[in-house]
C-alpha cells in the first residue's frame, strides 16, 4: 500500500543520519498541545487605530455603528452607493434583525444570482487589516467569495492584534472546528497580467466593514 | 509534463531572441524585487522570523512520519479521506478514481504546482473530463496551451497584447485591450465554471498536524470558490508541506506573502478542514487529500534535504539574473529558476537535466532572499559534484576540469602558468583595457568583453611589495 511505502521511505531516509537524535512521541505531542509563538512584527499600542489604518491600506472601507440594530440601515446605505446588479444574501447569524426595508433578501449561502453578501466574523486583525470569517451553519463561506460586494459586521471586542491571537478563539469555542476559516484581507485582486494590480479578480470587488462600538452579541 | 531540460541551450537561445518574452520579463524584473524589499524594510523582526521558520521546518522534516500521521488522523476525524501516493501514476490514479466514482465531467481547478508536477490535467482530460484552470495566470496559459513560467505568476511571460489576442480568439466578441476589462472578462467566463463544476481541485500551501486543516493562500479568491462551491473537493499536495501547529503556520504565512509579492499577508489566507457538516448551507459533500511523495523521501535522505524547506514563494526566481534573462520555460520542466535547478534533477534525473545545475552564476542572491534560508548555490554545487562523479558532463568539460584540478594541486606550477597567461592577456588588452575575442572562449566573448588584467598576478605584486600591504 502506498501509505506504508511512503511512511517506510520517510523512516529509512531519516535513519540515514542517525547522529541526529529524534524526539520521542510524548515530547512531540507536548509541542502540539502547547504551541509556541514565534517572533512577529511589533504593533503600535493603539491597535484599533492600526486596524483602521490597515483596512484603508487594503482598500476596505469602514463605517462605525453604535450597535447591531443599526446594521440593516447601514447595509441599505452602502447598497445604494455600490448599486449591485443582483440579489442580496445575508448570513443567518443576522436574520433576527429588522430587514423589512429589503424586498428580496435571503438568509442562506450565496449563489450565482447574488451580487451582494453580508457576513459576520469572529475577529479582525490589527496587524494586517484581515477579517476572520468562519464557514459554519450560521455563516456560509460562499457569502464572502461569490458576490461582487461584501459587507462584514464586526464588534469592537473582536479586534485582536496578531494573526496568532485568532487561534485561542478557535480552540476555545465549544463548537467543532469550522470547516472554513477564511482570513480575508481586502477585496480580491490579481497582478497576473503584466504584474499590474487589478482589483476584483474572482471574489468581491469591494469590501466594507460595519464596526459595532457596543460589544453586544451578534 | 514532457521535459525539454535536455534542450536547455537551444531553449535559452530562443528565449533571448524572443522580443515579446524580453518585454514581458522587463515588467516583471523590478516589480517583485522592489515590493519585497519595501516590505522587509518595514519588519525589523524579519530575520528573527526567518530564523525561527527554518527551525520549524527542520524540526517537522526530522519528524515527518509523526506529523503526517497526526495530520491524517485529524482529516479522518473531520470526515475527509487521505490518499498516499509514492509516484506520479499513483497520484493521478487516486484523483482519476475520485472523479470516476463521483461521475465528474467538469473540474474547476485552483493553482497547484504539484498538479503540474504529476501532469494531472492531461490525465483527467484523457479520461474525458473538462479541466478549467481558474487562477487568472493559469487560465491564460491554459488557453495558450502552455505551461507556467513562474511558480506564483504563471503567465509572467505574456504581454497584455498577447492576453488580449488570446481572449479575443477563445471568447469571441470585440477585442479588449484594457487590463481591467481583461480581468473582468475572465471573471465573467470563469464564474460560470465555478457554479457548474462537479469537482474542485486545489493545492495546499501548508498542512497543519494539530488540526487537520490545510492552508490555501491566494489573492484572487479562486481557490476558495473551488473549495466551497463544487460538491467534491480534492486537495493535491505533497508530504513536506506539513507543519505542527497554527502558530507555526502563522510565521510561514507572513514569510510567504512577504517574499512572494511584498504583501503583509495575501488577500485570502484560508484554513479548510474536511467536508461540510450536516447543518452547513455550503461546502463540499466529499473531501479528499492526495499526499504525493514523487522523490521527496529520497531528498529527505540525501544531501538535498534542505530543499524540502521550500515554501514555493518564488523569491529565488525573482532575484536570479539567469531567470530574469531567459524566463521560466527555458528550464524545460515544471520548476524553473534556482529552486527548479535543484528540484528538477532530483525528480526527473540528473542525466535528464544536465545543464540546469550549471545555469547559475553562483552570485548567491537567491540564498540571501530565501525565507527558508535554503543554501541554493551550495545545493547546485552538490549537483555539479554528482555530475562529475557520474561522468555526466561532456568530454571537453571533463578534460578541462581534470586539467584545472591537476594544476591547482601544484601551486608552483599554477602560479607560473597564471603569471604567463596574465602577461599575455595584459599585452593583448593593453590598448583598450579589454579583450573582445579570445581563442577557445569565443562563446564567452561573443556578448561581452573580458577586462584585461593589470600588470602581474596577485602573487607577483605581493612579492614585489615585500609581502606587505
Amino acid at each position: 500500500m502506498s501509505r506504508e511505502t511512503v511512511l517506510a521511505s520517510i523512516k529509512s531516509a531519516l535513519a540515514q543520519n542517525p547522529s541526529d537524535a529524534r524526539q520521542g512521541e510524548s515530547t512531540l505531542r507536548e509541542r502540539l498541545h502547547n504551541p509556541r509563538i514565534s517572533p512577529r512584527p511589533e504593533l503600535p499600542a493603539d491597535t484599533e487605530r492600526e486596524f483602521f489604518r490597515r483596512l484603508e491600506l487594503v482598500q476596505t472601507s469602514i463605517e462605525l455603528l453604535t450597535n447591531i440594530n443599526a446594521v440593516p440601515d447601514a447595509v441599505a446605505r452602502w447598497r445604494a452607493v455600490v448599486q449591485p446588479d443582483g440579489a442580496i444574501a445575508v448570513a443567518p447569524s443576522l436574520a433576527h434583525l429588522d430587514w423589512s426595508a429589503f424586498d428580496a433578501i435571503s438568509f442562506d449561502r450565496a449563489q450565482g444570482v447574488h451580487a451582494f453578501g453580508v457576513s459576520t466574523c469572529i475577529a479582525g486583525i490589527a496587524e494586517t487589516g484581515g477579517l476572520v470569517l468562519t464557514g459554519s451553519a450560521d455563516t456560509p463561506a460562499t457569502l464572502a467569495f461569490l458576490p461582487e460586494f461584501h459587507i462584514v459586521v464586526m464588534r469592537r471586542d473582536q479586534l485582536v492584534a496578531h494573526i496568532e491571537d485568532v487561534w485561542p478563539i478557535l480552540r476555545a469555542s465549544n463548537v467543532p472546528l469550522p470547516r472554513a476559516v477564511n482570513i480575508n484581507t481586502g477585496p480580491s485582486r490579481t497582478a497576473d497580467i503584466e504584474q499590474t494590480l487589478e482589483i476584483g479578480a474572482h471574489g468581491p470587488r469591494r469590501m466594507h466593514v460595519l464596526y459595532l462600538q457596543d460589544s453586544e452579541t451578534v | 509534463m514532457q521535459s525539454t531540460a535536455l534542450n536547455f541551450k537551444r531553449n535559452v537561445r530562443e528565449a533571448l531572441a524572443d522580443q515579446q518574452l524580453q518585454d514581458a520579463m522587463g515588467f516583471a524584473k523590478n516589480g517583485f524585487v522592489a515590493k519585497r524589499a519595501a516590505l522587509v524594510e518595514t519588519v525589523p523582526q524579519w530575520q528573527a522570523i526567518r530564523e525561527r521558520a527554518r527551525e520549524i521546518r527542520n524540526h517537522t522534516l526530522h519528524h515527518l512520519d509523526f506529523y503526517l500521521q497526526e495530520y491524517e488522523k485529524k482529516v479522518v476525524e473531520h470526515g475527509g479521506q487521505v490518499h498516499w501516493a509514492s509516484t506520479v501514476e499513483e497520484a493521478c490514479g487516486a484523483i482519476e478514481a475520485i472523479c470516476r466514482e463521483t461521475g465528474a465531467r467538469k473540474i474547476a481547478k485552483g493553482k497547484s504546482m504539484v498538479s503540474e508536477e504529476i501532469g494531472l490535467n492531461a490525465a483527467l482530460e484523457r479520461m474525458g473530463c473538462e479541466v478549467i484552470e481558474t487562477d487568472l495566470g493559469e487560465y491564460i496559459i491554459q488557453l495558450a496551451g502552455e505551461s507556467p513560467s513562474h511558480i506564483i505568476a504563471p503567465a509572467i511571460h505574456k504581454t497584455k497584447e498577447q492576453v488580449s489576442a488570446l481572449f479575443h480568439d477563445k471568447h469571441g466578441g470585440d477585442p479588449i485591450t484594457d487590463r481591467g476589462e481583461l480581468v473582468g472578462e475572465a471573471r465573467r467566463v470563469l464564474r460560470e465554471q465555478f457554479l457548474s463544476a462537479d469537482v474542485g481541485i486545489t493545492g495546499a500551501n501548508f498542512l497543519i498536524a494539530e488540526t487537520g486543516q490545510h492552508v490555501l493562500v491566494t489573492n484572487e479568491g479562486n481557490g476558495d470558490l473551488c473549495s466551497s462551491v463544487p460538491k467534491v473537493h480534492v486537495v493535491i499536495t505533497s508530504i513536506e508541506k506539513v507543519l505542527p501547529t497554527l502558530e507555526d503556520a502563522s510565521s510561514m504565512v507572513r514569510l510567504l506573502a512577504g517574499s512572494a509579492t511584498g504583501q503583509q499577508v495575501s488577500n485570502y489566507t484560508s484554513f479548510y478542514s474536511g467536508p461540510r457538516h450536516a447543518d452547513h448551507l455550503d461546502g463540499p459533500e466529499q473531501f479528499h487529500v492526495v499526499l504525493v511523495d514523487n522523490g521527496r523521501t529520497q531528498m529527505l535522505g540525501n544531501e538535498l534535504r534542505e530543499m524540502l524547506r521550500c515554501i514555493r514563494c518564488g523569491a529565488c526566481l525573482n532575484h536570479c539574473p539567469v531567470y530574469g534573462s531567459i524566463g521560466g520555460h527555458a528550464y524545460g520542466w515544471v520548476y524553473p529558476g534556482p529552486m527548479g535547478s535543484v528540484i528538477t534533477p532530483a525528480m526527473i534525473g540528473l542525466e535528464n537535466s544536465i545543464d540546469l545545475p550549471n545555469a547559475c552564476t553562483l552570485n548567491g542572491r537567491c540564498a540571501e532572499v530565501c525565507p527558508m534560508s535554503i543554501p541554493l548555490p551550495d545545493l547546485l554545487r552538490r549537483h555539479r559534484a554528482s555530475q562529475w562523479r557520474l561522468k555526466l558532463q561532456g568530454r571537453r568539460a571533463r578534460l578541462a576540469t581534470a586539467a584545472w584540478s591537476w594544476m591547482v594541486q601544484r601551486p608552483g606550477l599554477y602560479r607560473r602558468a597564471n603569471a604567463f597567461a596574465t602577461g599575455i592577456l595584459h599585452r593583448l588588452g593593453q590598448r583598450r583595457g579589454a579583450i573582445s575575442k579570445l581563442p577557445m572562449a569565443g562563446g564567452w566573448t561573443a556578448s561581452r568583453d573580458l577586462p584585461a588584467p593589470q600588470a602581474g598576478t596577485f602573487m607577483q605584486q605581493w612579492q614585489k611589495r615585500g609581502r606587505q600591504v
